[in-house]
């Protein structure tokens, strides 16, 4: 792949997740079931990863974490830097070793980042506070069960975009 | 394409991982807001505005759609209010009066709560689901400052200031699991905290914990700020209890209180930038 179709194939990644930042920001708040709402960023890192490697893959997560740490309130310092980094790093292994790309794939990663941002925010809130940890294990249960869906659509987007790039 | 990222990929990782650390030591190590957040928070601001501008409308027009029968029910329910409050306000005026002349026999200055306060609009909600936190449209430039409280239309306690940028805040409601506020039970004078928990933060209520007297505690109780320590104004409705639970270890009680601002579908807020101590 050429330099310039490397450039706008990652240009139309980040257009896609521009979209879904902002549904994640306007639109996601609102829609509330068992008291949560979906939540996508895990799941964007992931998904891309799952498509891309172990070497682009965790990049677009840490620039995305990046952003989103400048834009929003973490758990704690670079919160999302770290959590998107380990989401896609875990995906691109699952990827390559145990899972072929595809929806099952995504469905699975997705379900990893999932768990594992929730496994941070429940150290940063049993650390701060000191949370019940079942209270954290059942908002993860919950936060899972609404987002997941959502992955769906993220894999029929990104794989569009890395179908329409692969091997040129 | 994987050639380029042979070469250079370890070098970007690198690269940004450097970023990282020294945003982290940033954060860590700065008291305030840091620069690079607060830059960030200045250049999204407009497309917040527009984002909120395009939701509320979107808001706006469902709730066009309430039922006409809730609303006239809602309407005669609100008369019967304030026929209420004015039979209530004859009443007092009797008892200001009295107040007045007494202060006056006494010479004791008079208990002012005056409140400076700046509005600003809800610009974005939180995105996690582990926190309870609004961005609003005002900042440092408009006199915010960490700490301040947030109120809404009615003066019930919304939350607090935990970030302040140029032209933007984040307030941390009243729900949020880092919340922790001095109250007061308003019938007992009983002093509490009124705590968010995470188990309660989903379902839209808070607690109040280290109760001297759970059992003195009645379901509908006002809950309002303490003032204690001259942190937050005295006074400021936060909720009303709604039951008392025990907590896990089975030793303490803690009553649930419902909030009385609507956290969750907040538009509009008071920041309060400046009060009297009322001792």
């Amino acid at each position: 792949m050429t330099q310039r179709m490397l450039t706008i194939k990652w240009v139309f990644y980040s257009l896609w997740t521009l979209l879904f930042l902002l549904a994640q920001q306007l639109v996601l708040p609102h829609i509330r079931i068992w008291g949560v709402h979906p939540y996508l960023l895990p799941m964007l890192s992931a998904v891309a990863a799952s498509f891309e490697g172990r070497r682009e893959g965790p990049i677009f997560g840490l620039v995305l974490g990046l952003v989103c740490d400048l834009l929003f309130t973490g758990a704690f310092p670079c919160f999302y830097a770290v959590t998107l980094l380990l989401s896609a790093l875990v995906a691109g292994l699952a990827a390559r070793h145990l899972i072929m790309p595809g929806l099952v794939c995504s469905l699975a990663v997705s379900a990893a980042a999932l768990v594992l941002t929730g496994l941070f925010n429940t150290a940063a809130v049993s650390y701060s506070y000191g949370a019940p940890l079942t209270a954290a294990l059942w908002l993860i249960a919950r936060e899972l069960v609404v987002s997941l869906p959502a992955a769906v659509l993220i894999h029929l987007v990104f794989s569009r975009v890395h179908r329409r790039f692969a091997g040129r | 394409m994987k050639r380029f990222f042979s070469k250079y990929g370890i070098w970007l990782l690198a690269g940004v991982a450097i970023i990282v650390v020294v945003l982290c030591i940033i954060s860590a190590v700065s008291s305030g807001t840091p620069f690079l957040r607060n830059a960030a928070g200045v250049i999204a601001s407009p497309f917040r505005a527009a984002g909120s501008a395009v939701s509320d409308w979107v808001s706006d027009i469902t709730d066009r759609f309430d039922s006409v029968e809730d609303l006239q029910q809602e309407n005669e329910a609100l008369r019967k209010q304030v026929a209420d409050l004015e039979r209530q306000l004859r009443g007092a005026q009797k008892d200001i009066e009295e107040n007045q002349r007494l202060r006056n026999l006494l010479d004791l200055q008079s208990q002012r709560r005056d409140l400076q306060k700046v509005s600003a609009r809800v610009a974005e909600r939180s995105v996690s689901n582990w926190a309870s936190t609004i961005t609003l449209n005002k900042g440092t430039s408009a006199g915010v400052a960490i700490g301040n409280c947030a109120i809404d239309q009615y003066g019930n306690l919304v939350g607090v200031v935990t970030e302040a940028g140029m032209n933007w805040c984040t307030v941390a409601t009243i729900l949020d699991t880092t919340s922790a506020i001095g109250a007061t039970v308003f019938r007992t004078e009983q002093v509490a905290v009124a705590q968010g928990r995470l188990d309660l933060m989903s379902q839209g209520y808070l607690s109040l914990t280290y109760l001297e007297d759970p059992d003195n505690l009645i379901s509908g109780d006002l809950i309002v700020t303490s003032g204690l320590g001259g942190y937050y104004p005295s006074g400021l409705v936060i909720g009303a209890v709604k039951e008392l639970r025990t907590d896990v270890g089975g030793l303490t009680q803690y009553a649930v209180v419902t909030p009385k601002a609507n956290v969750m579908s907040l538009t509009q807020v008071f920041l309060v930038t400046g009060f009297d101590v009322v001792e």
